[in-house]
């Protein structure tokens, strides 16, 4: 249930039966049907009855977005400043940013990185190309690419008319989206209230699924399901979907929903009063995760972290919860609490960055 | 045979002209083993691929000649419209 990559959610896309054009050769100036990520966050039962296209499972689809993207590079000669689009210098700045992926999935055949996340909108990296997405917020509404960017020798060119992005508080603060407002690579658009509702409902709508499917074949885990219409949806709250992991300090709040059989790992740190939450699902690839979110943290305060583990399903999640186990002791860190296995039980944790505190969201 | 050079064949074999066959082949073949594998039994089933691209490079290369957003977008419409097909294909068979 959340907008990162992982099979999990390659499940739900599948499920979802969204359109895939990942492959779509670059610098289009009008949205075409964007490659569907795999994303839990849309979910909704709403939305299984579009059609699925896939390109992942699409072997002849891919083949042919790969010889257009080849039909591209081969029609736009080196130097060539294609159309009007805007073009930003190259910097240290834009290299530093380009290289922050959220996370990194990989396809086998190919690797795709997402830059940024948000219920609004998606950036991706793929190659040398950028792909700015406007997620599908209201029902039926697909995802679509409203910009294509190439890296050209250290710089970044557009082309055509700069689409206006719907950007929320989180995405105006995050320093590539404010790189590509202050470059004109992006507008802001203003986000309906209408579409601000629906998009954090898509988001509380994959989550009730996940609690729904985590019920089922068991009575016990219908009381346990999260009653997700109930809880109001707190804008300011960091939300980490599954696969992803996120940071934020001072006082925010960071939060995951329905740990069903994924595993979430939170680090706290009581000196930078600084959090990270992670949400690890057994049936994807993590890569390199638990190291990129550890990273974030001063080593010389390693003693002072509080590490805990939330999650999982007894049968279905001790590879997940070994493995961070694991990749914790390594680091010489300890497990402050854990909270793990059990049957069929969903859960919904919220981490305060005021203080430390993890609170579980409980049904009404 | 070398699926590269199976690839040039089907090509070769096509009813393009001969600079349109040269380049198309010399493009194709950048691709990985598996799509190359996958072009080539596109173009023994459906050789009107074969024109399809080659119209394509020639459209893509006149959009960014005549800096045209209008043509180009048409052609990243037409793509998108060409893969919505095989997925639906792929999905019926």
């Amino acid at each position: 249930m959340d907008e990162t990559s992982n099979s999990s959610r390659e499940r739900k896309d599948t499920m979802n039966k969204k359109l895939d054009f990942s492959e779509a050769p670059p610098i289009p100036e009008k949205p075409v049907q964007p490659k569907q990520e795999p994303n839990p966050t849309t979910a909704s039962n709403e939305e299984e009855k579009i059609l699925d296209i896939d390109s992942t499972t699409s072997t002849k689809g891919h083949a042919i977005s790969e010889a257009y993207k080849e039909l591209t590079k081969a029609a736009n000669p080196k130097n060539q400043t294609p159309s009007d689009g805007v073009k930003t210098e190259g910097s240290n700045e834009l290299q530093n940013l380009l290289s922050k992926e959220e996370y990194t999935h990989d396809y086998g055949d190919h690797q795709e990185q997402y830059l940024f996340t948000s219920p609004f909108l998606r950036i991706e990296k793929s190659g040398g190309v950028i792909r700015i997405v406007k997620r599908g917020i209201q029902d039926g509404e697909q995802d679509r690419v409203v910009s294509h960017l190439l890296i050209e020798n250290g710089n970044l060119v557009v082309i055509g008319e700069v689409k206006p992005l719907p950007l929320d508080e989180r995405s105006k603060n995050n320093p590539l989206i404010k790189y590509l407002l202050k470059t004109g690579v992006i507008i802001e658009e203003a986000i309906s209230e209408e579409d601000s509702d629906a998009a954090y409902a898509v988001i509380a709508g994959a989550a009730y699924a996940d609690a729904r499917a985590a019920a089922a074949g068991a009575a016990a885990a219908a009381a346990a399901a999260v009653r997700l219409k109930d809880i109001k949806v707190d804008h300011n709250v960091l939300q980490v979907l599954q696969g992803q992991y996120k940071s934020d300090k001072d006082g925010k709040k960071i939060m995951t929903l329905g740990l069903a059989n994924c595993v979430a790992v939170t680090i706290y740190d009581p000196i930078t009063k600084t959090g990270a939450l992670a949400h690890f699902d057994p049936a994807q690839e993590s890569g390199h995760m638990f190291g990129n979110m550890i990273s974030g943290f001063n080593q010389k305060n390693y003693d002072q972290l509080q590490i805990r583990l939330v999650g999982g399903w007894s049968g279905n999640s001790e590879r997940v919860v070994h493995y961070l186990r694991q990749q914790i002791a390594s680091r010489g860190l300890e497990i402050t609490s854990e909270d793990v296995l059990g049957d069929n039980i969903s859960r919904c944790i919220v981490l305060d960055t005021a203080n430390g505190n993890l609170t579980y969201i409980q049904a009404n | 045979m070398d699926k590269s050079e199976e690839l040039k064949d089907t090509i070769f074999k096509s009813t393009l002209e001969i600079q349109d066959k040269n380049e198309l082949s010399r493009i194709l073949v950048k691709l990985n083993n598996k799509s190359i594998n996958t072009l080539v039994d596109l173009f023994k089933e459906k050789p009107e691929w074969i024109l399809k691209f080659s119209n394509n490079i020639k459209a893509k290369k006149k959009a960014f000649a005549s800096k045209d957003p209008k043509a180009w977008n048409d052609i990243i419409e037409a793509e998108a419209l060409d893969l919505l097909e095989i997925a639906i294909e792929e999905i019926d068979e």
